[in-house]
């Protein structure tokens, strides 16, 4: 907190930044157990996550339910994805030739690194002071904030939940909630602290107070910053969903407007557009269609007194063509509906922070180790009991346990798993090949384990080496004295 | 900093193809009665109004001769001193602004506001360019004559439809947008603008309106 009470001279409210993270926020030497164990003990935190999952999750059940044929429209989405990623290169080339007729600069961003440059040098070009962001997970997977502030810039948030991750140094834990990890009483006395008033939990005041705030900052804004839902090859235009009007206000005041967006977010037509508007606010929040969808692209026409003045289109590639060639295309199709992370058991318990990255839950443990490597992230892959819901869930058919299944294949393959689980794995392999070794290991075991269980009334109280989590909270029976194989031989005679 | 070609071509190679497509590719067909949730045979203004208020919208259908009245009735209950109108033929038709005026409120079309000092004021009436059936939603198109911040800064947004204005479904409406071309932003509004950031508890009028009021004219006017 010390840092937030200190006043940037010129300015009412301290500008917040983000160049200290909070610790679960530090993505070097990522370490998932550790992470998930934390947040699986903070009942806070598994209370307030798992209740407003539950209640999207059951929103979006619902909303489902009220299409004649939900599974055909996921179907025909899926398709369409697929189809624009398998055709790429055709529809980028078209879209971005209609991004430049309608007086749009598009610009190329391998890396992340390039687009903040491409950006910070935008925002130098036209002398910007003043930036406001609609919510982007791109802007937030290349870390785009702190580079601007460098340059001298104030850059606000300006979705009320990424507005209070700014405001608290944190970073979003959920796709369309960033703050889904925080309860009332957490966010409000941070608010009122920040906008310096009475203490207040009540969500509507302090929705009220951050509107006042931010009206300001959208009036002086000369940048403003938005990611795009979608972007329409067939027209040149970016699509953004949201619900607040930030998303409008950002791209209707500012003068120079930069939209950051994946390469995968290509749809052909306009025709395809309202298939994945359809499901994208169901799978979501369950909404039929988000409060405001907008089309942009392109500058203000002539006579037009507001809508920007320049229009920057910023595709990032990021690691995306990599995935785009290998096994894990399909992972390419997600419109970052954030339905498996509602539906995922795992997620609900453990929270958007313990994944280390921008996209945590099941896509997330998907697509993370396929972006950032398969050496630092090797435990996502692991963090799903694979029991399917997400893939249940997903509106364009992304199969994200098979993948995760692949995963777990490639980190064997690629010998990055430990020495010792290898082992096991081997011997397990060979066991299961050879009916005799089968036999023999099975015996053994049972052997070794009944004559443990001797001394504590037939029941196995501690078992030795990565066994010991299942005897950590419960005790085991100890096996039964014969094998199935060798009851079923003696019944038959 | 990468070019065009240079980024093109990594994704070429990705797919693994050396050169670009001979013939466009075919994408999947969109059947409207695959995709449509409503059809063109409904009763379309029904539908659309039922839709209005499921979205926390008002609606009120009326002749055209009435909207006026009853805008003002709804302006004056709000405490609405000032209003923000854009250049329209339907608007025009209705006499809208001077009856306004005429009723002591202080209202101004959009030739004669800068986007700023619409901030200042407290309502937006607008006409729209399309209406969705389907999902109850309002759509507005940014032109010279009509601006954006008209129905999105002020608390109170009005907007006036004709029957003739509705479309069945979203897919109906993309093809209208793909006709007119002419605009350089269109948004499709579904309701006040609201957030449920905090704990999940509903709150309505984040950054845009928090109150939406639907005047559809019972017959279409001839402009």
């Amino acid at each position: 907190m010390a840092d937030l009470l200190a006043r940037n001279p010129g300015d009412h409210h301290p500008i917040p930044s983000r160049r200290a993270p909070a610790p679960h926020a530090q993505t070097s030497s990522f370490n998932f157990k550790v992470l998930s164990t934390q947040a699986a003990a903070d009942e806070n935190l598994k209370r307030t996550v798992g209740a407003a999952t539950v209640k999207q999750w059951t929103s979006r059940q619902v909303s489902l339910r009220q299409l004649p044929d939900a599974s055909a429209l996921r179907h025909l989405a899926g398709r369409i994805k697929q189809h624009t990623l398998d055709h790429l290169d055709y529809y980028l080339e078209q879209l971005i030739d209609n991004v430049e007729r309608r007086g749009g600069k598009v610009h190329f961003a391998r890396n992340g690194g390039e687009a903040l440059q491409i950006i910070a040098a935008i925002a130098r070009e036209n002398d910007c002071k003043i930036c406001v962001k609609s919510k982007s997970m791109v802007s937030e997977e290349i870390e785009l904030t702190p580079v601007l502030e460098q340059q001298g810039m104030q850059v606000w948030e300006t979705d009320l939940g990424e507005f209070i991750v700014q405001v608290n140094h944190d970073k979003p834990s959920h796709l369309v909630q960033p703050i889904i990890h925080m309860s009332r009483r957490q966010i409000a006395p941070l608010l009122c602290d920040y906008f310096k008033t009475d203490y207040t939990d009540d969500p509507q005041t302090l929705t009220r107070h951050a509107r006042q705030f931010l009206r300001d900052k959208f009036r002086q804004a000369d940048l403003g910053i938005t990611g795009g839902n979608f972007l329409v090859a067939q027209t040149g235009q970016v699509c953004i969903a949201t619900n607040e009007g930030n998303g409008r206000l950002t791209t209707s005041m500012p003068r120079v407007l930069v939209s950051l967006v994946g390469l995968e977010k290509v749809v052909p037509r306009l025709g395809d557009l309202s298939v994945l508007l359809k499901l994208l606010a169901r799978s979501s929040t369950g909404q039929a269609i988000t409060v405001y969808t907008s089309l942009f692209g392109g500058t203000r026409a002539a006579g037009e007194k507001d809508g920007p003045e320049q229009f920057h289109l910023v595709l990032l590639d990021n690691g995306r063509s990599e995935i785009l060639a290998g096994d894990y295309r399909q992972t390419l199709r997600c419109i970052r509906c954030a339905a498996c992370l509602n539906a995922c058991p795992v997620y609900r318990v453990i929270g958007g922070h313990s994944y280390g990255s921008v996209y945590p839950g099941p896509i997330g443990a998907l697509i993370t180790p396929l972006f950032r490597g398969l050496h630092e992230y090797n435990d996502l892959p692991q963090a799903s009991s694979l029991c399917g819901a997400c893939a249940e869930a997903c509106p364009v058919e992304i199969d994200i346990p098979q993948h995760l299944v692949n995963l777990r294949r490639d980190i064997h393959q690629k010998k990055i798993s430990s020495m010792g689980e290898r082992l096991i794995y081997r011997l397990w392999a060979a066991s299961l090949r050879s009916p005799l070794l089968y036999r023999w290991s099975g015996r053994a075991q049972k052997w070794a384990l009944r004559l443990r269980a001797r001394f504590s009334g037939g029941w196995l109280k501690k078992l030795p080496g990565p066994a010991g989590g299942w005897t950590q909270v419960r005790d085991m029976p100890q096996p039964a004295a014969h094998t199935f194989h060798e009851l079923w031989k003696k019944r038959k005679k | 900093m990468t070019n065009r070609s240079d980024f093109i071509n990594t994704i070429r190679q990705a797919l693994g193809r050396s050169a670009p497509l001979t013939s466009a590719p075919q994408p999947p067909e969109l059947a409207p009665q695959a995709i449509r949730l409503v059809s063109p045979d409904e009763d379309l203004p029904a539908h659309f109004a039922q839709q209005v208020a499921a979205n926390a919208m008002s609606i009120q259908t009326l002749p055209a001769d009435q909207v006026a009245t009853k805008i003002i009735d709804l302006l004056r209950q709000r405490n609405c001193k000032s209003a923000a109108l854009p250049v329209s033929p339907l608007l025009d038709s209705l006499g809208l602004i001077e009856r306004l005026k005429t009723a002591g409120i202080d209202a101004r079309r959009w030739d004669e506001l800068s986007a700023d000092a619409v901030y200042d004021l407290d309502a937006g009436i607008t006409d729209v360019h399309a209406a969705v059936a389907e999902t109850g939603s309002l759509v507005i198109q940014a032109h010279r004559d009509h601006g954006r911040v008209l129905s999105l800064v002020p608390m109170i947004h009005i907007a006036v439809v004709q029957t003739s204005d509705i479309v069945p479904d979203l897919f109906d409406l993309m093809e209208k947008i793909q006709r007119d071309k002419s605009a350089s932003g269109t948004v499709i509004i579904t309701g006040p603008s609201k957030t449920s950031d905090i704990e999940g508890n509903l709150v309505i009028g984040v950054h845009g309106p928090g109150e939406v009021h639907v005047f559809l004219l019972a017959a279409p006017t001839k402009i």
